[in-house]
């Protein structure tokens, strides 16, 4: 996937206006559930995704290296997100303290992890687990949501997602972890309550 | 009332996600290993961990960007156009 942008890349970049549209086309489709999932509303998804490719292409020009084009392209996407964010409302700054997501023993001493085995298989991952999944993500303070979204849900390398974030590689591997764990313990409390 | 797990644990689970990953070190892996070889408790909640890792890698993308509107293609490309005017420009120079 990441091949096909970079493919695309290198020729709207030579000058070859025919692979615009693909590329443009492809580049919506990566970047479309990244915005879902960073703006919640479909219509700010949009605008942030228009806003996104708008920039992109004002700065292609200055990609030197096209099989680089996903994380740069990412890179964009987040700024755009932190800017409608601005622009929409005063936002905190959020952590998550690793403390809030311990793993306790039972009074009795006895470990406390929720049996899992009843979740559906990954493949057959229905609506209710779908939609649980998407507000547990969406729950998440911006900072920590990008990281998983980018590494998790879009695939992008660590270098890929700690350039587009613009972190180096222990920020990238603090957010990315906490960020799983409170994802873990949305889903945990969803199967307690099953 | 619920107690804190005991210390090694908590080493362990603060670098739960580098050994689902394959960051750490041979040596690390190996004493992680072996004390999750003891640990049910740490073994249950690895598993959690590394299930709610496969959900997210398996998120569903059935939504579709809508059709991009004319307006805002000729603005994209537009904005391409400039862009490589300048990208000529400075390989000219």
């Amino acid at each position: 996937m990441a091949d096909q942008l970079a493919t695309l890349a290198e020729a709207v970049l030579r000058g070859d206006e025919a692979a615009f549209d693909r590329f443009a086309a492809e580049a919506r489709r990566r970047l479309y559930r990244f915005g879902q999932l960073m703006c919640g509303q479909r219509e700010d998804a949009e605008d942030v995704l228009q806003e996104t490719l708008l920039q992109a292409f004002r700065k292609l020009h200055t990609l030197e290296a096209p099989a680089a084009v996903q994380g740069w392209l990412f890179r964009v996407a987040r700024n755009a997100c932190l800017m409608k964010r601005r622009r929409s409302r005063f936002a905190p700054k959020q952590e998550l303290p690793l403390e809030e997501f311990l793993p306790t023993r039972g009074p009795d001493g006895q470990p406390q992890v929720t049996d899992w085995s009843a979740l559906p298989e990954v493949a057959a991952m229905n609506t209710e687990l779908r939609e649980r999944l998407s507000a547990a993500i969406r729950k998440l303070p911006p900072i920590y949501r990008m990281a998983l979204v980018m590494r998790d849900v879009e695939g992008l390398t660590a270098d890929e997602a700690a350039h587009a974030l613009g972190v180096n590689h222990n920020v990238l591997k603090t957010r990315l972890h906490r960020a799983r764990l409170a994802v873990r313990k949305d889903l945990a409390e969803y199967m307690e309550a099953r | 009332m619920k107690t804190k797990p005991p210390k090694k644990c908590l080493r362990l689970f603060a670098r739960l996600s580098e050994y689902l990953d394959d960051e750490l070190s041979k040596r690390d892996c190996e004493a992680i290993r072996k004390h999750l070889d003891g640990c049910p408790n740490c073994q249950g909640f690895l598993k959690t961990l590394e299930k709610t890792v496969d959900l997210c890698r398996q998120y569903p993308s059935h939504d579709v960007p809508p059709p991009i509107k004319s307006r805002a293609r000729e603005e994209l490309l537009a904005a391409y156009r400039t862009g490589m005017r300048k990208r000529k420009t400075s390989r000219a120079r």
